[in-house]
């Protein structure tokens, strides 16, 4: 079994090696068979970048640059395909049908003698039919009407059936404006219902049959005709622009808007879409839209006015570093103007200048008084944690005029503050006044959500969110409580809603952003662990290095999947080392906040020695049972490495652990928890414990005290591990955690602290343990984390000391 | 339809299906766009199938021809089985060179006990070390055999034979390897075919290998075995050109003298000697009845030494086959150069497994394209081929009670040995009698996977070719590919047979562990002993344990066991396997249960089992 697993994984780990080495050395290939699938379903401009990419890891490839050569020509970039032609008739001369191409694109593209010279000399070679029609387009191309029309008139008396020189005929009259006969001769090919040659389509003489008709002021039929050609082909982007395009001539504006929306929902060529929308929207005077419309194409023109407007737009569009430049350069023409400058230091708050906002609102009421700045002021205060001083102008603007709004923004900056019961007592201030139901709800939420009562929270936002769909301050504290709770569904539609009313939120955009990558991608984990344990007294000292590697997953909503594979060495003084590597896979369901499921099975393989697998698994279940109440189950079938003859006898105990927490209070929390554990050798183990934590102060300088009282009762002693019958322990724990990134404390920030944490021991025969430890994590960015940690413990007997020294890098991908 | 027809029809298809295939391939070679690398690997594909295609017609019609046959076999039984009026005199010979005593002598006694009345029984012993002799002296003194000896030595098993026959007045020799056991009747048959027709140079007759219980390769030898004596040997008889395979064999003296003893030449000198008796223009025959039991290899070592020596020696005939027919076209009827040149260029199928092995690996990682321009049509041409061919030889064969399995079994050790047949071409080419260098080492004949190389290598390059072929399916989505890495696949599930084959005598498997506290006490009884022969069929049980000191292979001593009710068992055991190092407290160490009663080896294997 053991083989046959190292087998198994040796042939995946060579598979994946093989398959990189693949995808690293064959790019050429790969890229060109992409686009080359990509090339024969007519998909020309996706298929280029796939040539063009194969044609980076090896220019020399011939296939490629054919059919790049031909992609550019077909998608209307006869320019860039002109070298490539070159090229490949350099290397491949007697092919006559790249000569035939280089000479069209070289028309196309106005040089008109090389076509021709070319041509010439294919021509003296062979008088074929097609050569004469090629030469014929490219008269076309050149304009060269008359000379085209008699190669085409030879064509004809040659062979009087030959579709495509009546339709190259007819382009020759369209293009001399002589609509009338070219509308005729493309209307009497499409009625004679003759098969159309393979490289002329029918749209295509339909399309210049319309354009015919517009050139000759039949607008109407045209649109007739396009509309019938866009419900014969209705994924054909081109002739839906066309249509549309026709639609705003003939000043049908809403079916033109409703068409060109509809493009850019589904088409690759939304800049265009949107010009024209643009177009149409400014045709109908709705400015507004038609910036934002611009914007979205990053075009910029117009007077101040449009470019305020412009601004504006791209500041409620959620752009402020963009507005700002505008309107800063707005006020270096229009220094005085107080709109201009408050809109800057709108967008400074909105790109998180607070500072330089706050500067330029008090600049502004230097000047004037205006209610609105000193609101706009009052809020970036608060946003720049500057509470007691935002809290001051609300009471100014309060006292200057009653305001509900501006009351109950307070009564929320006092809770940021976290200054919960004046933020309370303004609340049922405010709900005296105004009776209102929202502000009671918002009052209960907040209240709930501060005392950490995650149920009730959720249930009052809900309720509260019903009434009032704007409340992005609900909407926000819901979505938090949400990505805390690992609801990522909800959280991910709650921010999404945030930002559909204010596309400004920032907070709310960097918690979707986190929180889809939680929910959508791949979180893997590598850590490295060296742990020491030296003991005077005993014979069996330990020395482990670990790799942990595991990657968990999503497979459904509340349902992930984690893998984990861990190589462990461990040195034991009595003898050598044992190498083991570990594989699980843990399945866990989670119906958040109430109840959660897990369950895992995972396999140890020991390298050398041992020649039998460790299988272990576990359960664990987890209960909200009410809101400061919560249950915690697990069962583990665990195995004993304290010593190795333990692991040598496959040594393990069936473990059962029941916990329930109660949160006393905002600071204090109270635990209850037993183990039971049935050991291999027959032993039983009790293991009651009870613990109390209690909170000096909460983030950003978290510090706190925990007392654990537990008790261990054996059925007997054990020398395997080391087991006296029963022993009792206090244990007390001062813990120190600093978050240095204080003004970011939301979910969604990139978290960067320090803990510090000391531990002392007591137990009842008398070992006294001292035990330092000390984290340290950092959030890169929303992907990537860092974090390391160390400690260190000593001891009054001689019993273990131990040290143990962690790091490691958490991704998502 | 009775079965007869079926066959035939069946041949007829297969011949058309070949002959299609075989032209189509060279068809498409000829008309392909290649150039260079690609048209040399085209060609050598070609080739290697064209040997492929040629033999693979030569096997089935000699299958067809021993099905076909099956009408004469009673005649010449009829006149095997006639009692003979007086009995000419016999001469027997047995060569031998260090070979065990115990195995000689249960020859000899097989031998003395045939019931054929005028015969003398010559021990030709070649050995030169004394113990050897001694022994051979006392096995002649003992059963009454005449020894023979040689000053110098020339030629092998051909020259002491060839010296020997100098000796001897016999009007019939017959030739025994040291490890066979004729059955009493075996010389009665044999010489009343002979006194039928005078013309015969010699009857063949069949050899089984005993000893296929334990070994996959033993079991595969003996299948390769039985398809050479069961089918292609009563082809080749049909078409009297049967030649002799050294052991279970009567010559005429008259015949042998005629073409100056065997030849000394080369290491498969009764094929070369059959050569000589059909050019001189004497017949041959096979009878096909098991007369006498012989050991095969029992392990890959043995195997690939067997192969090495019968590659070698064909090879080297070959060449003076081709000489032959070039210098003296007329020697031989057409039918016997047809069989003399299937059966002595077979060999080279060394170089045509390469080819087809490495040329689907080349398509896959460097894209040369030797198989198949138009994929297709390939396909087209490939399934009729293969499918017949297949279901005809089956067909055969399962008539006769062998199933695919075993077949399949004797045609992968063909395939994993081709090495061996590529290293003894070469090695023939250059006119070297070499013998192959694989040794056995120290845990039985487990060969080492170094030594193994070639396969171990292909097969990882096969492995290779798989996944790049399937990622460049992934972009490519062309047939070809798919081709390739089904050929790659298939040669590497070919290929990992050496993994099956080459088996630890012992496997580790085997030794079952029982933990260090099962063995109460143990005493040495006898130490310095020779390391054992691991060969899991001699031990009843084995087992595994950590002992606080070092024993060594091949120590005796006596065990107490605590068996699972607590009760003590004590028996002899041998150690077969210890570790040289002292790891979690103890030197591992392997045990094989030497000497004990039926009730403990009961209790023991309970034990193990656990």
């Amino acid at each position: 079994m053991k083989k046959i697993i190292n087998l198994v994984f040796s042939l995946i780990v060579v598979a994946g090696l093989t398959s990189f080495l693949y995808h690293y050395t064959q790019q050429a290939e790969i890229n060109y068979y992409q686009g080359h699938r990509l090339f024969l379903n007519g998909n020309y401009s996706k298929a280029i970048p796939y040539y063009k990419n194969s044609l980076k890891a090896d220019h020399r490839q011939f296939k490629a640059k054919k059919e790049l050569a031909y992609s550019y020509f077909w998608t209307d970039n006869p320019k860039k395909s002109i070298p490539l032609f070159e090229d490949i008739s350099k290397k491949n001369p007697k092919n006559q049908e790249l000569k035939l191409y280089l000479a069209k694109a070289y028309s196309r593209t106005g040089s008109r003698n090389k076509a021709l010279s070319i041509m010439g000399k294919i021509e003296t070679k062979d008088k074929q039919l097609d050569i004469k029609m090629t030469l014929a387009e490219i008269y076309i191309w050149n304009n060269q009407l008359t000379k085209a029309r008699e190669l085409l008139r030879e064509v004809l008396a040659q062979n009087p059936s030959n579709n495509k020189a009546k339709f190259l005929l007819a382009k020759t009259f369209y293009y001399d404006q002589k609509s009338k006969k070219a509308s005729k001769i493309l209307e009497n090919l499409l009625e004679e219902g003759k098969e159309l040659p393979e490289n002329v389509k029918e749209k295509e003489v339909r399309g210049l049959l319309a354009q015919t008709y517009i050139s000759s002021n039949q607008s109407q039929r045209a649109v007739e005709l396009y509309q019938q050609l866009v419900d014969q082909n209705p994924n054909d982007i081109d002739l839906k622009m066309k249509l549309a395009e026709l639609l705003s001539w003939t000043k049908e504006l809403e079916r033109s808007e409703d068409l060109y929306r509809k493009i850019i929902k589904k088409s690759s060529r939304k800049r265009e879409a949107y010009l024209g929308l643009a177009k149409v929207l400014i045709g109908q005077n709705r400015y507004k839209e038609a910036i934002s419309i611009i914007d979205k194409i990053g075009k910029i023109k117009g007077t101040k006015n449009a470019k305020l407007m412009y601004g504006k737009a791209l500041l409620y569009s959620g752009k402020p570093k963009l507005a700002r430049d505008i309107f800063a350069k707005l006020l270096k023409d229009y220094p005085q103007d107080l709109e201009t400058k408050e809109l800057l230091a709108d967008a400074y708050a909105y790109s998180k200048k607070y500072k330089k906002a706050i500067l330029l609102y008090r600049k502004i009421l230097v000047k004037t008084d205006r209610r609105k700045t000193k609101k706009g002021l009052a809020a970036v205060l608060s946003w720049n944690q500057q509470y007691q001083k935002s809290i001051k102008l609300y009471d100014q603007l309060l006292a200057e005029e009653y305001d509900p709004e501006v009351k109950r923004q307070k009564a929320r900056v006092l809770g940021w503050s976290k200054n919960y019961q004046k933020a309370l007592a303004e609340y049922k201030d405010l709900l005296d006044k105004e009776k209102s139901s929202a502000i009671r709800l918002e009052m209960e939420a907040k209240q709930a959500y501060w005392q950490g009562e995650v149920k009730s929270a959720i249930n009052n936002y809900q309720k509260l969110l019903i009434a009032e769909p704007d409340n992005v301050e609900a909407a926000f504290d819901l979505s938090q409580l949400y990505s805390y709770q690992d609801m990522w569904e909800e959280a991910i539609n709650q921010y999404e809603n945030i930002l559909k009313v204010q596309p400004l939120h920032s907070r709310a955009r960097e918690g979707l952003e986190k929180a889809k990558i939680f929910y959508k991608k791949v979180k893997t984990r590598l850590d490295y662990l060296f742990f020491e344990a030296d003991s005077p007294d005993r014979t069996t000292d330990i020395k482990k290095h670990q790799v942990l590697k595991s990657a968990s997953f999503f497979i459904a909503k509340n349902k992930k999947i984690k893998i984990s594979s861990d190589f462990a060495q461990r040195s034991f003084s009595d003898f050598s080392s044992i190498s083991e590597s570990k594989t699980q896979l843990e399945i866990s369901y989670q119906n958040n906040p109430d109840w959660n499921l897990s369950a895992y099975y995972g396999l140890v393989n020991y390298y050398k020695h041992l020649d039998e697998l460790f299988h272990l698994f576990g359960a664990s279940f987890y209960h909200r049972f009410f809101d400061r109440g919560m249950f915690n189950f697990n069962y583990q079938r665990q195995r004993l490495t304290d010593n190795s003859q333990l692991i040598r006898d496959y040594a393990y105990r069936h473990s059962f652990e029941n916990k329930i927490d109660f949160d006393l209070t905002s600071k204090l929390k109270m635990g209850l928890d037993c183990r039971l554990a049935y050991y291999f050798d027959a032993n039983f183990l009790v293991e009651p414990g009870i613990d109390f934590t209690y909170y000096f102060s909460k983030e950003p300088r978290q510090f706190y005290l925990t007392y654990r009282y537990f008790f261990k009762e054996f059925r007997k002693e054990s020398s395997d591990y080391w087991t006296p019958r029963g022993f009792s322990t206090n244990k007390l724990t001062l813990a120190w955690r600093h978050y240095l990134n204080s003004d970011q404390l939301f979910f969604g920030a990139d978290q960067l602290y320090y803990q510090l944490k000391y531990e002392v021991s007591l137990d009842s025969t008398d070992i006294l343990i001292h035990k330092f430890i000390g984290q340290f994590n950092w959030d890169i960015n929303k992907s990537l984390n860092i974090h390391f940690g160390g400690s260190f413990a000593d001891t009054t007997s001689n019993v273990y000391q131990e040290k143990r020294i962690t790091a490691g890098l958490s991704y998502y991908f | 339809m009775n079965k007869k027809k079926l066959i035939d029809s069946l041949i007829l298809f297969t011949l058309v299906a070949v002959m299609v295939y075989v032209v189509t391939r060279a068809v498409l070679v000829g008309y392909a766009d290649y150039t260079g690398w690609d048209r040399f690997s085209a060609i050598g594909l070609l080739l290697a199938e064209l040997f492929v295609v040629f033999h693979g017609v030569g096997y089935t019609l000699n299958i067809y021809r021993a099905y076909r046959y099956s009408g004469g076999k009673e005649k010449m039984q009829e006149v095997a089985n006639k009692p003979l009026p007086e009995e000419p005199s016999v001469a027997i010979f047995v060569a031998a060179r260090h070979e065990p005593k115990e195995v000689l002598e249960e020859t000899f006694i097989s031998i003395k006990n045939l019931k054929y009345k005028n015969k003398s029984i010559y021990f030709l012993d070649d050995s030169s070390k004394s113990t050897y002799k001694k022994e051979a002296d006392q096995l002649a003194k003992d059963l009454d055999l005449k020894i023979f000896r040689r000053k110098d030595r020339h030629g092998a098993k051909a020259g002491i034979i060839n010296d020997c026959l100098k000796t001897i007045n016999s009007k019939y020799l017959v030739v025994f390897d040291a490890d066979q056991n004729p059955l009493p009747e075996f010389l009665n048959r044999v010489v009343a075919l002979m006194e039928s027709d005078q013309r015969l140079a010699f009857v063949q007759t069949p050899q089984f290998y005993s000893n296929v219980e334990g070994s996959q390769i033993a079991k595969a030898a003996a299948f390769q075995q039985a398809v050479f004596y069961e089918y292609i040997c009563e082809g080749k008889s049909s078409q009297d050109a049967m030649f002799c395979c050294g052991t279970n064999i009567i010559f005429r003296k008259k015949a042998l003298d005629q073409v100056g003893g065997l030849d000394e030449s080369t290491v498969t000198e009764d094929f070369a000697t059959s050569f000589k008796f059909h050019q001189k223009g004497w017949n041959s025959l096979y009878y096909n009845h098991v007369y006498a039991f012989g050991m095969g290899p029992e392990d890959l070592v043995g195997y690939f030494k067997q192969q090495y020596r019968w590659a070698n020696g064909t090879i080297t005939v070959f060449k003076k086959v081709l000489k032959n027919l070039i210098l003296h076209p007329f020697s031989l009827k057409i039918k016997q150069w047809v069989e003399y040149l299937l059966s002595s260029s077979y060999y080279l199928v060394g170089f045509a497994l390469f080819g087809l092995m490495l040329f689907p690996i080349f398509y896959l990682l460097f894209d040369i394209p030797s198989f198949f321009a138009k994929p297709q049509v390939y396909f087209l041409v490939f399934l009729p081929y293969i499918t017949l061919s297949l279901s005809i030889f089956y067909f055969v064969l399962k008539e006769r009670n062998y199933t695919a399995g075993d077949l399949f079994k004797g045609q992968l050790a063909g395939f994993i040995s081709f090495p061996i047949y590529l290293q003894a071409a070469v090695s023939s080419f250059f006119g070297r009698k070499a013998t192959f260098g694989i040794t056995s080492k120290a845990k039985g004949k487990f060969v080492s996977y170094f030594r193994l190389w070639p396969q171990i290598v292909l097969l990882f390059l096969n492995y290779i070719a798989i996944v790049w072929g399937m990622n460049r399916f992934i972009y490519q989505r062309d047939p070809a590919v798919v081709i390739n890495v089904f050929w790659a696949f298939y040669h590497f599930l070919l290929l990992a047979s050496i993994f099956y084959f080459n088996e630890r005598i012992i496997p580790k498997a085997f030794l079952k562990k029982i933990a260090k506290e099962r063995i109460v006490d143990y005493q040495v009884l006898e130490r310095n002993r020779p390391k054992p022969e691991l060969n899991s069929r001699n031990w009843p049980v084995c087992f595994a344990t950590k002992l606080p000191d070092r024993l060594k292979e091949g120590t005796l001593l006596m065990a107490k066991v605590k068996s699972r009710g607590g009760k003590q068992l004590i028996f002899d055991a041998e150690v077969t396997w210890a570790s040289p190092r002292k790891r979690f407290g103890g030197y591992a160490t392997g045990f094989g249960v030497a000497k004990a009663s039926p009730e403990i080896i009961t209790q023991l294997r309970k034990l193990v089992k656990k």
